[in-house]
C-alpha cells in the first residue's frame, strides 16, 4: 500500500481517523500494510518529506499544481501610487 | 429558463477531517460535483465523494494569465447550473479566501436567476490562528496579498500582527509551475523600512494532511529571501511595539487605563 493510498483510506473512514487522533503512534504501528520506512515517515510527520513521497507515488510531481496557480491573486492589479 | 443551483463548499485545509458536515451534505444531495484541489491526494479523494465527480484542474495551464483561467473556471461552473442541474464547487480552504471564481460564478448565477449560495469553511488563516497560537484580537492583524501590500503600499502598523500571502508568486499573475523567489527581496527591503532586521518573523504552511504537521520556520526578517519558501509559504510577522492606549477615549469608554 502506498502512503497515498492510506491516507485516503484514513479521510475516508471516520472510525479509522478516530483511532489515528486517538494515538497516532500506536495506530501507525499497527498498519501492518505498511512497511516499516512508510510509518516512520508517516510518524515523522515532515510535511514537505511527505509531500515528495506522495508526488512520487503519483508520478506527476511536475504536473501537481501548486497552491499559488490556484489562489493567486487574478484581478488587474493598479498602477503603483505615485 | 431552466433553474438551476449552485453551492461553493470548502474542504478545509486538511484533507478528510476539515470538510463540514454541511458542505458534505451539498455535496451529497448536488447533480454533480465540481473541485479544485491544490493537490493530486486530495483531488483524488474529492473525485471518490460523488458518482459525477469532475476536477476544474485541467483549467489551468501554465503561464497563461490566471484571470483567464478563473474565466475557464466559471463558466465550467454555470454550464450546468444553466442547464437547471444542482452543482455543488468545492475549493480547497474557504471557498470565499482567495478564490476569485467562486464569488463571481455566485454572482453570475443569481444574475441570472439561479440559486446560488456559499458555506464557510476553514481557511489557511485559520490553520494559522490555531498552529502559531496566535489570536487576532489580542494586537489586531493585518492580512494582506503580498503583490498587493507592495503595489499599494498598505500602511504597516507594527504593534498589529502582519499576514502576508502567497510571498512566492509576487509580481505575477499567471500560473507557474515552480515558485517565484526572484521578488521576495523587494518584500524584505520594504518590511525592513519599519521593522528591525533582527525581529523573527515566521514562514508558515499549514499541513493539508492529517498525518503531517504544519511547517513552522522561524527566521529573522533579513534573513528571509534566504529561508526554504515554497509555493504554499505566508509570512507571519508578530507585533515589534506595543501599541498605545488613548486615556481620552478610555476615559470616555468609561475603561481603566491602570
Amino acid at each position: 500500500m502506498t502512503i497515498a493510498e492510506f491516507l485516503l483510506e484514513l479521510a475516508k473512514d471516520e472510525k479509522l481517523l478516530k483511532q489515528f487522533r486517538a494515538d497516532p503512534a500506536k495506530f501507525l504501528t499497527a498498519q501492518k500494510k505498511l512497511t516499516a520506512k512508510q510509518r516512520a515517515l508517516l510518524g515523522a510527520g515532515k510535511l514537505v518529506d511527505l509531500r515528495v513521497v506522495i508526488d512520487a507515488e503519483f508520478e506527476v510531481a511536475g504536473e501537481t499544481i501548486a497552491m499559488h496557480t490556484i489562489y493567486g491573486t487574478p484581478q488587474p492589479q493598479p498602477p503603483p501610487r505615485p | 429558463m431552466t433553474r438551476g443551483s449552485l453551492t461553493v463548499v470548502g474542504t478545509g485545509i486538511s484533507m478528510g477531517v476539515h470538510l463540514t458536515p454541511e458542505a458534505r451534505a451539498a455535496i451529497d444531495s448536488s447533480d454533480e460535483f465540481v473541485h479544485l484541489a491544490a493537490d493530486r491526494l486530495t483531488e483524488e479523494w474529492l473525485c471518490g465523494l460523488h458518482p459525477k465527480s469532475t476536477s476544474l484542474a485541467s483549467a489551468y495551464r501554465v503561464g497563461e494569465q490566471r484571470a483567464e483561467i478563473y474565466e475557464r473556471i466559471v463558466e465550467r461552473m454555470l454550464a450546468p447550473v444553466r442547464a437547471g442541474l444542482h452543482l455543488t464547487a468545492a475549493f480547497y480552504g474557504h471557498p470565499g479566501v482567495y478564490v476569485t471564481p467562486s464569488h463571481e460564478a455566485i454572482r453570475r448565477a443569481r444574475a441570472e436567476g439561479h440559486v446560488a449560495r456559499m458555506l464557510p469553511a476553514v481557511s489557511a488563516e485559520d490553520c494559522l490562528f490555531a498552529d502559531l497560537g496566535v489570536d487576532p484580537a489580542a494586537t489586531g492583524c493585518l492580512s494582506f496579498d503580498a503583490t498587493d501590500f507592495l503595489l499599494r503600499t498598505r500602511p504597516v502598523d507594527t504593534s498589529c500582527a502582519l499576514i502576508l500571502w502567497q510571498i512566492t508568486v509576487i509580481g505575477d499573475l499567471t500560473a507557474l509551475a515552480e515558485p517565484r523567489l526572484d521578488n521576495v527581496p523587494v518584500l524584505v527591503e520594504r518590511l525592513m523600512e519599519q521593522y528591525h532586521g533582527d525581529h523573527e518573523v515566521v514562514v508558515y504552511e499549514a499541513s493539508p494532511y492529517p498525518v503531517a504537521e504544519p511547517v513552522i520556520e522561524r527566521v529573522l526578517l533579513r534573513e528571509l529571501a534566504a529561508a526554504p519558501l515554497t509555493a504554499l509559504s505566508t509570512l507571519y510577522v508578530p507585533p515589534a511595539t506595543v501599541g498605545a492606549s488613548d486615556a481620552e477615549m478610555a476615559a470616555r469608554l468609561g475603561l481603566s487605563t491602570h
